[in-house]
């Protein structure tokens, strides 16, 4: 197992070196000079050349890649040519939105899903099944732009419940950002609480017809506690997986949900950033994300491995 | 269930007629292939006839409901919504089709290669795969399209880069699951090299789970495009798209909510149909192999 772990740890530090290496390299191609941008159309030559030097883009590009692989090591992310703040105290700021937002979908998804998907499974091939799986195929068809529009319209537009967009910010009013918060979530969970669903009942259905199974009801144990503790805790390692890879989901989906409900999180910070060709806040915040996602991904294959013994040997 | 037929039958070895048979008994495979054939009709036909022409702006039309003249009503600038929805249908088959080829094309020769020749080739590749994973696909699409510039053919890089590590993976493992086969073994002592092995043997056995998975990242494109071109990064105007149409409703949302509809309604009954069809094609090809949502 610790060998696995280690194994697994060194193709992980590949990985984040391999991903920093890319997004440098297309971040390096991008048109326009930042220096320019900042500047604006009429600056003098020898104020760009000035600013530019000081923006350290003289340097060669090897100099420039280890100098921002080195500075993220160590925390320095750089500093922001717009906000002129370091990028590290604007991520800070942005991640208080972003990450309740996507960790509040994942946890809702969860929270719908798994007893729609068991409910499904046990009912398996009745008329409530059959509905709910035709729900959830819909589902999985909905973009999450629509239901937060649809959502907008309901809630702040028809009803005027909740805020349609714009966060106060947790201090201002940790009620009304909550508030903010939660169309938002809402729009992200469906979606994947549908392909949630359909795995958690797909899992459960394979497991249950596994001996234990009969061995667990032959044993006098009654139908629901079977199911829950010898059915339920046996599918949940696919729905480990799925729930890791929609992470993944979740962070890109935060750009859209993000710009949409003019919040002001790590995916509209990128967004703006490349529009207004902030290139260093880009490059920083990309890298955090990509690292994030492959860090999830690990943590969820030791996870599995230390679930299922059989997996260790297939690295 | 037939318990006797093979993991991976190819499409020779069936018999052509208790599978169209089947099909018209599979739920799913009706209503997908309904849905994909009403679509790509709007699409087709939108190259030829439109009830309106979409790039002219008539504000004296603006926001009119439905009716006999305009089906779906119009937008805030006085264009025909069914009109565009029609082209719109053409963008999304147009670029999630060209997506899903370039995943196609470049992926599962990779992934042949990759099974068919192991060791450092294949670790390479599969490492590569692991990269791309890594990045959250939407996500990149968006920093690839704001970087080469917004647009159609950007987008579909954009998409159809994210296309090439899941074919790779599937023509991969759908390669390796048929290592040590008799007929395989059959072929290499009739003296084939690798390269027609894998083109006359391994290619048509695994046509089925290519398939299968194109019909779903079929549906996962037109998803993707949708929100490439709601955030602006996507098809540009003139040119229709649902996306684009979705960005547009939502400023109008609180007077003409029904704007917001109809492109929603269209992105989830081709998402849907697409989805339907690669369930009901994945039980009529491979009845042996279990459903899987990812």
């Amino acid at each position: 197992m610790l060998w696995f772990a280690f194994l697994r740890l060194i193709g992980l530090l590949t990985t984040l070196l391999a991903a920093s290496l890319v997004i440098f390299v297309v971040l390096e191609v991008i048109p326009g000079d930042p220096a320019e941008v900042m500047l604006g159309l009429n600056a003098q030559p020898d104020t760009l050349a000035a600013l530019r030097a000081e923006l350290g883009l003289n340097a060669p590009v090897s100099t420039r890649y280890v100098n921002w692989v080195l500075g993220m090591l160590q925390g320095d992310f750089g500093i922001s040519y717009t906000y002129s703040v370091p990028v590290a105290e604007l991520i800070g700021e942005r991640i208080q939105i972003s990450l309740p937002l996507a960790t509040g979908a994942l946890i809702l998804s969860t929270i719908i899903a798994i007893p729609i998907g068991v409910y499904s499974a046990r009912y398996h091939g009745k008329i409530i099944d059959t509905g709910i799986m035709s729900v959830a195929q819909i589902g999985i068809a909905i973009p999450n732009f629509w239901i937060a529009i649809l959502l907008v319209y309901v809630f702040a537009i028809v009803l005027r419940v909740l805020p349609s967009g714009g966060f106060p910010g947790w201090e201002v009013s940790f009620f009304g950002s909550l508030q903010a918060l939660i169309l938002p979530v809402v729009a992200l969970a469906l979606p994947q609480a549908s392909i949630l669903a359909r795995v958690m009942r797909s899992a459960l259905l394979d497991v249950l017809h596994e001996d234990y199974i009969r061995t667990a009801r032959a044993k006098g144990l009654s139908n629901k506690a079977t199911l829950w503790r010898h059915g339920v805790r046996n599918a949940l390692i696919p729905v480990l997986t799925i729930l890791g890879l929609q992470f993944s989901f979740l962070i890109a989906g935060t750009v859209i949900i993000e710009n949409l409900f003019y919040l002001p999180g790590l995916g509209r910070l990128i967004f703006q950033g490349i529009t207004q060709r902030d290139l260093i806040v880009v490059k920083s915040s990309v890298m955090l994300l990509v690292a994030l996602t492959i860090f999830v991904t690990f943590l969820v294959d030791i996870a599995y491995a230390a679930i299922d013994p059989r997996l260790r040997r297939r690295v | 269930m037939n318990q006797e037929l093979p993991s991976y039958p190819s499409l020779a070895t069936y018999d052509e007629i208790s599978i169209w048979r089947k099909a018209l008994h599979s739920r799913s495979f009706l209503i997908g292939a309904f849905l994909a054939i009403v679509i790509l009709i709007a699409g087709v036909l939108s190259i030829f006839w439109t009830p309106y022409a979409i790039d002219v702006l008539n504000v004296a039309n603006r926001l009119k409901p439905m009716s006999s003249e305009f089906w779906f009503g119009t937008d805030q600038y006085g264009r025909d919504i069914f009109s565009m929805l029609m082209v719109g249908a053409r963008t999304s088959i147009i670029v999630a089709l060209i997506a899903v080829g370039i995943g196609m094309l470049i992926g599962v020769p990779l992934g042949l290669l990759a099974a068919a020749r192991k060791g450092l080739l294949e670790e390479l590749v599969m490492r590569t795969n692991d990269l791309i994973f890594a990045f959250p696909s939407l996500l990149s699409a968006v920093l690839i399209t704001s970087i080469f510039g917004p647009g159609t053919i950007n987008a579909v890089i954009a998409i159809g880069i994210f296309n090439i590590p899941v074919f790779a993976r599937v023509a991969r493992g759908g390669a390796l699951s048929l290592s040590g086969r008799e007929f395989l073994l059959a072929a290499r002592l009739s003296g084939k090299n690798s390269f027609l092995i894998t083109l006359e043997h391994v290619i048509p056995n695994i046509a089925n789970l290519l398939i299968v998975q194109a019909t779903i990242q079929l549906s996962l494109a037109i998803l993707s495009e949708a929100g490439l071109s709601y955030l602006g990064l996507g098809t540009q105007p003139p040119m229709a798209s649902w996306g684009r149409m979705l960005y547009e409703a939502q400023t109008m949302v609180a007077f003409a909510p029904q704007l917001a509809l109809y492109p929603g309604f269209a992105i989830i009954f081709s998402v849907l149909g697409f989805n339907l069809l690669g369930d009901g094609l994945r039980d009529l090809l491979d009845p042996k192999m279990r459903r899987r949502v990812a």
